[in-house]
């Protein structure tokens, strides 16, 4: 029987509960019925020792099943020897009886009390095994009827009815126990995927409100250049017109590259916009020092919009240096471009500063705590 | 300082030896005279280049691979660490390396570190300033010092043009940025480059930069009291 390893799961605990009934019924019938049938028809036996010894034995073989059960992880090797065993003693105990004796009476306590002995060594096997115990056993004691010359219709019909009765009542642990321990794994498992899906749909929830604030963003700049290219109000000769499209151009880049799984997100996005200037023919020259600290965001955004800005509209060459120290980031671009169109600060933390003196157009974005 | 400085030169590839030869020759002042060029640090000692008033040395990190160039970066910072402690100026010259090696380098001793792609501007400069035991320090180098955690106190005034002069921006620049004189940039950049000196590893050459920077003004002995 496959029985979850796991005791922390639903149906390893019903599987157990199962296993410690057994052992209770078990447990009691050795202890308060046998131990009384015996007392009670001490008269009748020819001597108690056999009876005592058949009860030792069996305690025996009941305390090894039982411990071989209630530990999780026993193997079910060995079993059909305890059986052979228990079968054995009960035989023995049953020979013992005088013959006048009835076979199926009270004195031959060991014929109902071996079944569950089956019952407790077998549980964990397929259940064919125990019924197969279970007929041996039943066989056994049949013949001991034939032997005594008991075989009447009376005693016969008596025979099946508690073989039968008594067989049901004891392939009832196995049945149940595996019952409820299908019952509950497939209430687990389907409570797993019930858990599984909400998860799902929590993340594409969320990802999906991120999105709705990503195009926000760029209805406000992108979509107003594309409109005006669109319907000639922008015209794409004016230099100051391409400089605005390189830069929605960037921005959109960058924008792509939010979603990137990288292990230092802003360098990468930075990278994206020198990238768009390198393909241009733009040389582009880097200088870093530090490592950049976790930012929001939009602290990226921010912090990126001016450099980004810059190297849209360098012309042939641009440096690019990023100072990071844990309580402020400062990334600078030098390039060759005249700004028309002056970047600014789209974040209250983040400030920025330019100075054109000639051809060269120096601009800084800066973010510091101190 | 004797004109022209002697500088021996520690590189095994003939087209940086070249590049450097060239730069020297180019000087119109002829301030600076290359009296020996090595693969080796000893075998440059051994020669002509023992009296070299500065080492100018590559840093050979031409790999890229981690552990061999972690392996030859500790072999030269030693090498350096040897040359300072026997009294030499040591200018480090490097293709391009990480803040930790930059500050191990200046941790040992060397006077500065200049990046391959900064020779022109600056190669002449900071062998002269070398040689005076002057405080220099070209942009790259700048970067690695302003975000050492152990870094000493600076100004805000001194942050930001050192800050500027990092960003690429010329000191005539940064002068004009800040509302202040060409003169006063240089200051502030020299004086960080002093008071770099009295952190980490004591070294020679360190004690020599600090003792010449008060002797001229440039910091006093206040700047470099120890940080509580």
């Amino acid at each position: 029987m496959n029985v979850p390893a796991d005791p922390t799961t639903a149906a390893t605990r019903y599987v157990q509960a199962a296993d410690r009934l057994v052992v209770v019924i078990v447990a009691t019938w050795h202890l308060i019925y046998d131990p009384v049938a015996i007392l009670l028809n001490a008269a009748l036996y020819r001597s108690l020792l056999p009876q005592l010894v058949a009860w030792s034995l069996l305690a025996i073989i009941g305390v090894i099943g039982s411990v071989q059960l209630l530990r999780t992880t026993g193997s079910t090797a060995g079993r059909w020897g305890l059986v052979a065993a228990a079968v054995l003693a009960g035989a023995f105990s049953t020979a013992a009886l005088p013959a006048a004796q009835p076979v199926l009476s009270y004195a031959n306590w060991s014929f109902g009390a071996v079944g569950w002995w089956c019952v407790l060594l077998l549980i964990r096997r397929p259940v064919v095994e125990l019924g197969i115990a279970l007929l041996a056993h039943d066989t056994i004691t049949l013949a001991a009827i034939v032997a005594t010359g008991q075989a009447d219709r009376v005693t016969l019909a008596r025979f099946v009815v508690v073989c039968f009765g008594t067989g049901v009542l004891q392939l009832l642990p196995p049945v149940i126990s595996r019952l409820l321990g299908g019952t509950a794994t497939m209430a687990e498992e389907s409570a797993q995927a019930e858990a599984r899906i909400r998860g799902r749909r929590q993340a594409s929830e969320a990802a999906r409100v991120a999105r709705v604030r990503r195009y926000q963003e760029l209805r406000r700049s992108v979509v107003p250049v594309l409109a005006g290219l669109a319907d000639r109000t922008l015209d794409p000769e004016d230099p100051t017109v391409r400089d605005r499209c390189r830069i929605e151009y960037a921005r959109l880049r960058r924008l792509f590259a939010e979603s990137d799984d990288v292990e230092d997100l802003f360098m990468h996005q930075l990278r994206a916009c020198a990238d768009l200037a390198e393909r241009r023919g733009v040389v582009v020259e880097w200088a870093t020092s530090g490592r950049v600290p976790e930012m929001p965001t939009r602290l990226h955004r921010a912090l990126t919009e001016a450099p980004m800005h810059a190297l849209a509209i360098a012309q042939s060459n641009a440096r690019v240096t990023v100072l990071a120290r844990p309580d402020e980031v400062a990334v600078g671009v030098i390039a060759d471009a005249s700004s028309s169109l002056p970047p600014v600060s789209i974040d209250p933390d983040v400030v920025v500063s330019n100075h054109q003196e000639g051809e060269q157009l120096w601009v800084e974005s800066r973010w510091c705590t101190r | 300082m004797v004109h022209p400085v002697t500088v021996a030169f520690v590189e095994d590839q003939p087209v940086a030896i070249e590049g450097v030869r060239s730069w020297i020759a180019a000087d119109p002042g002829k301030r600076l005279s290359l009296i020996a060029v090595s693969g080796s640090v000893s075998e440059v000692l051994s020669g002509p280049g023992g009296q070299a008033n500065v080492l100018l040395m590559d840093l050979q990190l031409a790999d890229d691979r981690v552990g061999l160039q972690q392996e030859e970066v500790s072999r030269r910072v030693a090498d350096i660490e040897a040359l300072v402690d026997a009294n030499r100026r040591v200018v480090v010259y490097s293709q391009h390396d990480s803040d930790e090696v930059i500050r191990a380098v200046l941790d040992a001793g060397a006077s500065a570190y200049l990046a391959k792609r900064e020779v022109a501007d600056h190669l002449i400069d900071a062998i002269l300033a070398a040689a005076e035991d002057r405080p220099y320090m070209p942009p790259e180098m700048t970067g690695a010092i302003l975000t050492d955690d152990k870094r000493p106190q600076l100004s805000d005034q001194e942050f930001m043009a050192c800050r500027l002069w990092f960003q690429g921006m010329k000191k005539a620049q940064v002068a004009r940025r800040m509302g202040i004189r060409e003169s006063t940039v240089r200051q502030y950049i020299a004086r960080v480059r002093a008071k770099y000196a009295k952190v980490g590893r004591p070294a020679g050459t360190k004690a020599d930069l600090l003792a010449r920077a008060i002797q001229d003004g440039l910091i006093n002995a206040a700047d470099i009291s120890p940080r509580s």
